[in-house]
């Protein structure tokens, strides 16, 4: 140790050579609740499965699963079949044939996934992340909040796609979202979507109005990956349980999504 | 400590890679496959270290998970007294390497949030100033890098400043006359300079100690920012550890906010707990040194390291120090 005359510490190049980030993951995240994390997930999905993206949904709110529900699937295996042992990640997947993408159900319901110890849930990111070797974009559709389940799941994703919609307590909650990731991990790549927006004019204040906020404060600038404006036409889940995309893939909210899945794709796909 | 990843078509190659860009010392922490399933990856780290798990007394296992080498973390650095959001953090960045070796884990950690430097090279020309508060060990840390430089005959001049303290002057003559050393004392930054420049050293060091200062007076932290610049000097923060997290990481401000970089930990052996020493360093980006762990000058001063670190916070605090640093003490 003696004759270390330079910081052990390396450069950061090499200082990231440990971090096993995987561009294709993108984490969707939200602090407040009832943004339209689940429903941006599932239509991502889709839009990108139209773009020729393989494409993988995993249902990451481990309290609150409930991707199975907006689409009204009845999976016979999902992510409790393999944390109960028994099958691995991978046997869990299910193909979703109306919009030709994968899943990863949660367990709507049933238990409680949140309290999972820390090394299970790191195995199980560790497993998805390598499941994305097979995908073009791996998708996680995160619990709201910010606690520490839901930040260990997503660490070290490729990028962060933090969903808000105007109201106050949504921007807040998606700033402190921001505030904590970028602390834990300061080479996290965030980037904004503005849902249920009135207009694209006015989802692009509400945008200024948070990344206003990350520069003064966090000395970042989020991208803004894109405006969903809010549509009559988005169906309730509950009660239709069709995805938007199959639905009316003409509407506002299908071509906004649509939009944002064009340039997600030349941003971030694997170049394959 | 090193990490490193390679990614080769075979282990052999993958290996070859290893030893050619670390040495033959790499250890190999993991492998698996390499990306998209091709190939292999092999993450290795340098460190003149054991990977050895440490044997974590009954007593000591917080929790009824502890096989979770995570929960195994967390609860240690809970007992340190680390702030939840330093805590989570560091675990964030446990996840991230492939191990589940909970010391290496948060070596990596340590290893990705804080900065270990030595503060006695060869290459560092600038005269090392040690600085802080009253009553943290500066004297003593003082005596010790003294002490060091002697054994290994290299040559060393010791200044002081410290004019106030009643005896201040006598304690630190007295340690460098045992080691048959003269002892200048200076009253201010000009002093300073024509005592450095004076009598120049060819090599070896210059130390200077300081007398102590308020760090929340801001005319006592301006005098000594004077005496820094006077003659280009290296400073070194002297703080114990086990004080109240708030407090240590006040002082650390203070200091950083006049040039001060570098942290040297003193009364390791009295205290159990680090996270205000974590929280300080984390919260300062100051560069961790070495530690003082006893008062006895033989004892010296001891290199810290991401994984000596690690050790230091996941250990039975009874065997804390031996077992922390039996691989690093000379
Ligand atoms: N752009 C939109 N226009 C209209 N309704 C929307 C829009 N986005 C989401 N919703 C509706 O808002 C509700 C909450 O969405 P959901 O995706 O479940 O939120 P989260 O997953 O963030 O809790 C759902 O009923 C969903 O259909
Ligand atoms: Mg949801």
């Amino acid at each position: 140790m003696k004759s270390n005359a330079t910081a052990i510490k390396q450069d950061p190049s090499s200082a990231q050579e440990h971090v096993p980030r995987t561009d294709n993951i993108i984490a969707i995240a939200s602090g407040k609740g009832g943004v339209g994390k689940t429903f941006l997930s599932i239509s991502l999905s889709q839009a990108f499965s139209k773009l020729n993206k393989k494409t993988l949904l995993f249902d990451g709110d481990l309290g609150l699963a409930n991707v199975d529900i907006q689409l009204g699937l009845m999976p016979e295996r999902d992510l409790g079949s393999v944390l109960g042992g028994g099958i691995n990640l991978k046997q869990s997947i299910i193909h979703f044939d109306l919009a030709n993408f994968d899943i990863i159900a949660g367990r709507s319901g049933v238990g409680n996934f949140a309290t999972l110890p820390p090394l299970r849930l790191a195995q199980l990111r560790n497993e998805l992340f390598a499941l994305g070797n097979s995908y073009d974009f791996v998708l996680v559709d995160l619990g709201a909040g910010v606690d520490r389940t839901m930040r260990l799941l997503s660490a070290y994703a490729g990028s962060y796609i933090v969903v808000t919609n105007a109201e106050p307590t949504a921007l807040t909650d998606a700033y402190a979202f921001i505030k904590i990731t970028l602390y834990e991990d300061p080479d996290a790549k965030i980037k904004i979507i503005i849902n249920m927006a009135d207009s694209h004019k006015e989802g692009e204040r509400t945008f200024l109005t948070l990344s206003n906020a990350c520069r003064e404060f966090l000395k970042i600038s989020p991208q803004l990956a894109g405006v969903v404006r809010r549509d009559k036409k988005v169906p309730d889940p509950i009660r239709y349980q069709t995805p938007v995309l199959t639905r009316y893939p003409n509407c506002h909210a299908a071509s906004d999504i649509m939009d944002i899945a064009y340039r997600l794709t030349n941003m971030a796909s694997k170049n394959k | 400590m090193r990490f490193k990843t390679f990614t080769a078509a075979t282990i052999a190659e993958a290996m070859k890679l290893v030893s050619q860009s670390l040495g033959e010392e790499a250890v190999i922490v993991a492998t698996d496959k390499g990306p998209q399933g091709k190939g292999v990856r092999v993450t290795a780290a340098v460190e003149n270290i054991h990977f050895e798990l440490p044997h974590i007394p009954e007593h000591d296992v917080p929790s009824p998970q502890s096989e979770d080498p995570y929960d195994v973390i967390l609860s240690y650095l809970e007992r340190h007294g680390t702030p939840a959001h330093l805590a989570n953090k560091l675990l964030r960045a446990a996840t991230a390497i492939p191990t589940t070796n909970p010391k290496l884990a948060l070596a990596s950690a340590f290893d990705r949030f804080f900065t270990f430097l030595n503060i006695t090279h060869k290459d560092n020309p600038k005269p090392l100033m040690f600085v802080g508060p009253p009553g943290t060990g500066k004297t003593i840390a003082v005596a010790k890098v003294v002490a060091r430089a002697v054994m290994d005959h290299e040559p060393v001049r010791v200044i002081t400043t410290d004019n106030l303290k009643a005896g201040g002057i006598e304690q630190l003559s007295f340690l460098t006359s045992i080691m048959g050393l003269d002892l200048s004392a200076v009253k201010s930054p000009a002093g300073l300079l024509k005592a450095v420049f004076d009598d120049p050293l060819e090599k070896g060091l210059i130390i200077v100690d300081t007398n102590a200062v308020n760090p929340y007076a801001k005319d006592e932290l301006n005098v000594l920012h004077e005496y820094i610049d006077a003659i280009g000097a290296d400073p070194i923060l002297v703080l114990p550890a086990g004080g109240d997290t708030g407090e240590t990481t006040d002082i650390a401000s203070a200091f950083q906010a006049i040039g001060v970089d570098k942290i040297l930990i003193t009364r390791v052996d009295v205290t159990r707990r680090l996270g205000s020493v974590l929280t300080a360093v984390e919260q300062t980006k100051m560069h961790f040194t070495e530690i003082s762990i006893s008062p006895l000058i033989a004892l010296g001063l001891t290199a810290i390291t991401p994984v000596s670190l690690s050790r230091l916070v996941l250990s039975d605090p009874s065997q804390l120090i031996n077992k922390a640093f039996n691989n690093n003490t000379k």
